[in-house]
């Protein structure tokens, strides 16, 4: 999950970018992207106080896609790029986890 | 349970042969390597054993070879002697190593209990995207956390080299993770699988996170051992 408060007026046109500039390689590297959800439910107008929250949701089947997903990732340099380069232009902080249902922790940590 | 007491202080190198070398030829090199690493003066321990092909290494050369001693001092000793220099003689021609990581350091955090392990596993980083002292001790701690979760991890050492270290390869390496295995299962499937490696500790590896921390190029490797070398 991709947790990302976006700088007030920035939410469409990041969302935008986010879109055509990460989503597809994403989407190769074994990625569905589940939700894309914003606080709070509108787009906050450039000067006000209060950014956009905007959660990008991904999903992948298990453990091994997890790493093929990694891997590519980390063999092409246009996701550092994407990252390093261009987000920062967007957004204010941001945050990525993995997350798993509570029903499957047992059986995940008994690899 | 972690220990930060008195440490050794380890001289570990990571060979990767010509390919011009044949199969008898790499064995010689090897045993002339554990020859001459056994016989310096003031060793604790030492080994020199092949690293197999594994589609889990990265940069994991062909031989990995790590030796002890008690402190830095009988190291430095050690590696100006004749023996010494007739090891950096035979790591320096690139007709013995065409390429070579290799580090000394002295022992950094560490645990685990000695039981029988089969697998020695070695993973040099070099910590250098924004490493500011709160981003490294964060990154140290969580790291010496996983064998709290990975129960395959027996013996593990994390270790932070310093600007008197010897450290070169691929990159000026800033850490050295090691651990032991009973079968290197408990390497290549629970500790790649488990989530605290791939939800968690992996964050300061993955250009993706914020976290990110330690460059994409390492060497992770692994070789097998008939007795405990990580010693404390």
């Amino acid at each position: 999950m991709d947790d990302i408060t976006v700088k007030p007026g920035q939410g469409p046109a990041f969302v935008d970018a986010y879109m055509k500039n990460y989503v597809p390689g994403a989407t190769r590297r074994g990625m569905t992207l589940a939700f894309r959800m914003v606080g709070s439910a509108q787009w906050m107008r450039n000067g006000e106080p209060n950014p956009d929250r905007i959660l990008f949701v991904w999903t992948v089947p298990d453990a091994d896609a997890v790493w093929v997903f990694k891997f590519a990732g980390r063999n092409d340099p246009s996701v550092l790029h994407w990252w390093r380069d261009q987000v920062p232009n967007f957004i204010v902080s941001r945050t990525r986890s993995i997350m798993a249902d509570v029903d499957d922790l047992a059986g995940l940590v008994n690899v | 349970m972690t220990s930060r007491g008195l440490s050794m202080y380890n001289w570990l190198s990571v060979i990767t042969f010509p390919q011009t070398l044949d199969d008898a030829d790499r064995t010689a090199t090897a045993a002339k390597l554990q020859a001459l690493l056994q016989e310096l003066p003031r060793v604790r321990s030492t080994m020199a054993m092949p690293s197999p092909a594994d589609p889990f290494r990265l940069n994991g050369g062909d031989l990995v070879c790590r030796t002890v001693f008690e402190s830095r001092g009988d190291y430095q000793k050690a590696v100006d002697s004749q023996q010494g220099q007739q090891v950096k003689a035979l790591l320096n021609d690139q007709s013995t190593a065409a390429a070579l990581n290799e580090v000394g350091y002295e022992g950094g955090l560490s645990g685990g209990a000695v039981t029988s392990p089969t697998i020695y596993r070695v993973a040099l980083f070099c910590a250098n995207i924004e490493p500011t002292r709160d981003r490294l001790e964060q990154f140290r701690t969580e790291t010496s956390l996983m064998p709290s979760y990975i129960k395959t991890i027996q013996r593990w050492q994390l270790s932070t080299l310093s600007s008197q270290d010897t450290a070169r390869g691929l990159h000026h390496w800033t850490h050295v993770w090691e651990q032991e295995y009973a079968e290197l299962d408990g390497l290549t499937g629970t500790y790649l699988f488990h989530p605290d490696h791939w939800a968690h500790v992996d964050r300061w590896f993955d250009p993706e996170y914020p976290e990110f921390l330690v460059d994409p190029v390492l060497v992770n490797t692994f070789c097998p051992i008939t007795t405990s070398v990580i010693l404390t």
